[in-house]
């Protein structure tokens, strides 16, 4: 009986403790966003001023609206490119006879371990000689490359467990290689898909260093365009923690409203090789 | 079609996009590494062999950078493997709110590092962060402490502020793991007597060890490649104590326009990278297999 | 005959929108991308568009914001010149980057275009910065140099002389600093701008030439390893151990470095000439009028003291498809016109001489007319088209001596090593 309470008790006083490691960081960009600059420099846990000021700044000093355009096009698009040639190739390496599957998994593998500085330079050259650069499509194209990786890895052990007896039956049906595809698996697979589309997007909404390297004047993603407030005179932190606020709100709301596919998608993956 | 045709088909442009982006870069970012090439003479590439090796392993910025990202990889995962580890065991508790953490433990992961590193730059400020104000109001020190211009302070900070971000990642994936565990396999060693600690060495922890070594090893070769957060805290400074491989590789690309060099460290920086991943596979006797 | 003149008619239509075109191709509006310097609460850059505008209608000029750090400016303008693309017409460039640009082969040599009789009314510092290699490659619109500001009410309250040497001003400092804390205020000597970037490049060159030292020679070896660098260096770090300098301050910008001087923390205070119009901002200040403009002290062995040359030119594009319309950009934002404003909107120092006696301009910073001197003995950073690695060495090492990290004298010994390093 004693054991009980005393776990209980450990059980809550670490959540409390969770809580609070995690969540204070974004109290105090919140409660700091909307303080003046004079009690920014005060330092008060709540500001006795409520404004908006820092909310117009951050849109005024930088394009933040045109950043966040910016990032959900690329994001966006980055993964839907990810999630259609991530799930053929899953397909294709879960389900069909094709020789060289290990090279090409060790070859995606190997893409995700990666240091990206090593091939920085060649693909800012490519890029480059493309005219890709400050456009959309360049980084579209390299957020697909990492977004691939994932999509991938994860797609893969998921088109493994359904049972090959399922394609069989439509084959003998009469239904085409493609068919057995799009039509029998995919629909299995689609809850996995919408998953992995979720970790997919948040993994190219976040990069920053080739966003900054191809990007670094027009098209930017929110991510450098974050950097972009901070002046060598000084950090407008208010402006600045209003901005990150409108950058995180939306992540958590989405998140918090998928959370469960999202937990149940990244303990699965991280299990299986 | 058949199924193998439509397979070697859905392949292909996956095989393109990594044969061009990925496989083709490597293998130009290797050869250059032998080549004197820089911005300053144009188009000019002069072959020098080993030359531009033998000069990174002489130079102490090198060293510097090489020893701090090593340190900061090291001490980053060792901590949140433990930390998740720890936090694991709490979250897999069976009570109310159980799942409410599970939540909120995805939303450091889920923000861009960048920001991470800018609320944490705010909050370790000298003259008005908030958390010299804690430790001053609680008397744990006399003065503001400038936390990012004294090289261990701030690696203290970068360290931190990595581990806050990842750490609750790390217990997602330890609690799937503890999750796996069969209760069977629990209460059958319970029947046989075994204590509770008894239970946890010898159900648990080896039950733990397939993730564990997972996350471990993906930990590892992320943190070795850390960048963005020492961006946004701190730039590299002060005096390039906190300046990461891949800083250090990137400037020496984009700011001194040395492109051989900068091959040269991002060639070396790879193949310590595969280094590091070999050794720790050995170490844990390969419970993966590729 | 109703046909002939259809035909007539037909002929003379297709002449007509010919020609029409064709002239419409000539005189057309031109769009010029201007990547210049993120504006300012005067928005002087946008007024001074719209005033060209008023001359040249048909030249719309876009101005595009670079990044605030002069180092990510370099970075985002060498990645966007390389794609060869002709996105950029032309750019504001520091002074140091001259060497870097004209060597890649980016921009346009000027030597017609901007020729020797209309350089001449420029101050011949700012032509110099612009020349590399004998030809001239920028148009200078913008000058800076390093002063030292005072707090004039301080120094009449403990009696004290502006100082003219590094030593007088750490002894005034010392003593100062000590009796204000004594009475219980929180007091600082000095304050620089000396993180890890570059404007503790122009830090450290103010000290080591106003002793007498340099960092390349005329010859251009490396000499940065000298007994007098290492001299002021050392006075620089006793300094600091004396906790004259406030306690963060190795990783403070310009506007941290202004920010405890503006706050009534400070005796003195190393900035730029820009710092005179902000601290008579009462928004942002507590010190207005309370500041004083000097030339920065010398060292024991120096003979006088030397500012960092600074200041802004705008370099045209090789890829630039608009180069006539362009230089008539670059020539009227070189104007008095456009300097006078700038002058007194945001106290930029003009790069046309003729400003230095101009009452409008005088009248907003009083403290120009003691500035040609300074302008004249300014001396400009190492010139070097491999300038980046050569500051941002220096940078680290003198970090490193200041911070305690090395010795002073193993901290030049290893800048000296590593500079000699480059290019070989």
């Amino acid at each position: 009986m004693i054991k009980r309470k005393y776990d209980k008790a450990v059980f809550y006083l670490f959540s409390l403790f969770f809580i609070l490691l995690i969540g204070f960081p974004f109290f105090w960009q919140v409660s700091n966003s909307f303080k003046l600059e004079r009690e920014i420099f005060n330092i008060k846990w709540l500001p006795t001023v409520f404004t908006m000021d820092n909310y117009v700044g951050a849109f005024s000093r930088q394009p933040l609206l045109e950043f966040l355009t910016n990032s959900l096009f690329i994001a966006g698009m980055a993964t839907i490119l990810a999630l259609t040639l991530g799930s053929m190739t899953a397909y294709a390496v879960a389900r069909t006879e094709i020789r060289g599957k290990k090279i090409l998994l060790l070859v995606i593998l190997s893409v995700s371990l990666m240091p990206p500085i090593v091939i920085i330079s060649p693909i800012y050259n490519i890029m480059r000689a493309g005219h890709l650069l400050n456009s959309y499509w360049g980084l579209i194209i390299v957020n697909t490359l990492f977004c691939l990786t994932t999509a991938v890895w994860f797609l893969s052990s998921y088109f493994q467990t359904i049972p090959m007896e399922l394609e069989d039956a439509a084959s003998i049906d009469g239904a085409s290689p493609f068919q057995c595809f799009a039509l029998i698996i995919l629909p299995i697979v689609a809850p996995g898909i919408f998953t992995v589309g979720i970790l997919a997007f948040i993994q190219a909404w976040n990069e920053y260093l080739f966003a900054l390297v191809m990007n670094p004047i027009r098209i930017k993603t929110v991510t450098v365009g974050l950097k972009m407030y901070e002046a060598d005179n000084y950090i407008p932190w208010g402006p600045l923690m209003a901005a990150s606020v409108v950058i995180v709100v939306p992540l958590i709301f989405v998140v918090l409203l998928l959370q469960k596919r999202i937990v149940g998608g990244l303990m699965s993956g991280g299990l299986k090789e | 079609m058949t199924r193998k045709q439509m397979g070697y088909l859905f392949i292909t442009p996956t095989i393109l996009i990594f044969a061009i982006l990925a496989v083709y870069p490597v293998m130009e970012t290797i050869g250059l590494s032998f080549f004197k090439s820089r911005l300053q003479y144009g188009n000019v590439k002069m072959f020098v062999g080993l030359g531009n090796f033998g000069r990174l392993f002489t130079t102490a910025r090198f060293y510097i950078s090489l020893r701090f990202t090593i340190l900061f990889t090291v001490l980053t995962v060792s901590i949140e493997v433990g930390l998740g580890l720890l936090f694991a065991q709490f979250m897999n508790m069976d009570y109310k709110g159980k799942s409410f953490l599970r939540v909120i433990v995805l939303i450091p992961w889920a923000i861009p590092t960048i920001v991470s590193g800018f609320i944490w730059r705010f909050m370790v400020n000298d003259q008005y962060g908030i958390l010299n104000y804690i430790l001053l109001s609680l008397g744990v020190i006399d003065n503001f402490i400038p936390w990012l211009s004294q090289p261990v302070t701030a690696s203290a900070v970068l360290l931190f502020a990595d581990i806050w971000k990842t750490t609750p990642y790390v217990s997602l994936l330890v609690l799937a793991g503890l999750q796996n565990i069969q209760k069977s396999q629990l209460e059958a060693a319970a029947i046989d007597g075994a204590g509770s600690f008894q239970r946890y060495f010898h159900v648990v922890f080896p039950a733990l060890k397939p993730v564990l070594a997972t996350a471990t090893l993906f930990r590892l070769i992320q943190s070795f490649k850390v960048y963005t957060i020492i961006v946004a805290l701190t730039n590299g400074g002060p005096a390039n104590s906190t300046e990461s491989l891949t800083l250090y590789t990137l400037r020496t690309y984009f700011d001194a326009g040395n492109y051989g060099y900068g091959a040269a460290l991002a060639t070396v920086t790879f193949i310590i990278s595969i280094l590091i991943a070999l050794m720790f596979l050995k170490v844990i006797q390969n419970k993966i297999s590729i | 005959m109703r046909k002939r003149i259809i035909v007539f008619v037909m002929i003379t239509m297709i002449f007509a929108v010919v020609f029409a075109g064709g002239a419409r191709e000539e005189k057309g509006p031109v769009e010029l991308n201007w990547y210049a310097h993120q504006s300012t609460f005067n928005n002087t850059q946008e007024q001074i568009i719209a005033e060209f505008n008023k001359e040249y209608p048909n030249i719309q000029v876009n101005l595009i914001e670079l990044p605030e750090n002069t180092t990510d400016k370099l970075q985002a303008l060498l990645i966007a010149l390389r794609s060869g693309d002709n996105s950029i017409d032309f750019f504001n460039a520091d002074v140091t980057w001259t060497p870097v640009f004209a060597a890649s082969g980016l921009i346009e040599n000027l030597d017609e275009k901007f020729p020797a009789s209309e350089q001449k009314a420029f101050l011949p510092s700012t032509i110099d910065a612009a020349t590399y290699d004998g030809h001239v490659w920028g148009i200078p619109f913008r000058t800076d140099a390093g002063v030292l500001y005072y707090r004039k009410d301080l120094l009449s309250k403990y009696n004290k002389p502006v100082p003219t040497t590094w030593e007088e001003l750490k002894d005034t400092a010392l003593e100062i600093v000590t009796a204000e804390k004594a009475a219980g205020n929180e007091m600082y000597g000095l304050a620089g701008s000396m993180k890890q970037y570059e404007g503790l490049t122009c830090n450290a060159v103010e000290w080591f030439y106003s002793n007498g030292g340099s960092v390349i020679d005329e010859k251009g070896n490396i000499n940065i390893n000298s007994p007098n660098n290492v001299e002021i260096l050392s006075l620089i770090r006793e300094m600091v151990e004396l906790e004259l300098f406030p306690s963060g301050v190795l990783s403070y910008g310009s506007g941290d470095a202004r920010a405890s001087m503006f706050q009534g923390n400070q005796v003195f205070l190393r900035a730029w000439p820009k710092a005179y119009a902000l601290s008579m901002n009462p928004d942002n200040s507590s010190v207005v009028d309370l500041l004083g403009v000097a030339e920065l002290p010398k060292g024991p062995n120096g003979t006088r003291g030397h500012s960092t040359l600074g200041g802004w030119q705008l370099f045209l594009s090789k890829n630039s498809t608009n180069k006539e319309a362009s230089l008539k950009f670059m020539k009227f934002y070189s104007s008095e016109y456009a300097m006078r404003l700038h002058a007194i909107n945001d106290s930029y120092l003009p790069a046309r001489r003729s400003l230095y006696s101009d009452s409008e301009v005088l009248a907003a910073n009083p403290f120009f007319g003691m500035i040609e001197d300074v302008l004249t003995n300014a001396v400009p950073r190492p010139k070097s088209p491999f300038y980046a690695e050569i500051s941002a060495i220096i940078q680290v090492e003198v970090q490193n001596a200041l911070n305690g990290n090395k010795t002073v004298e193993q901290a030049l010994a290893d800048a000296q090593t590593e500079m000699e390093k480059i290019d070989k």
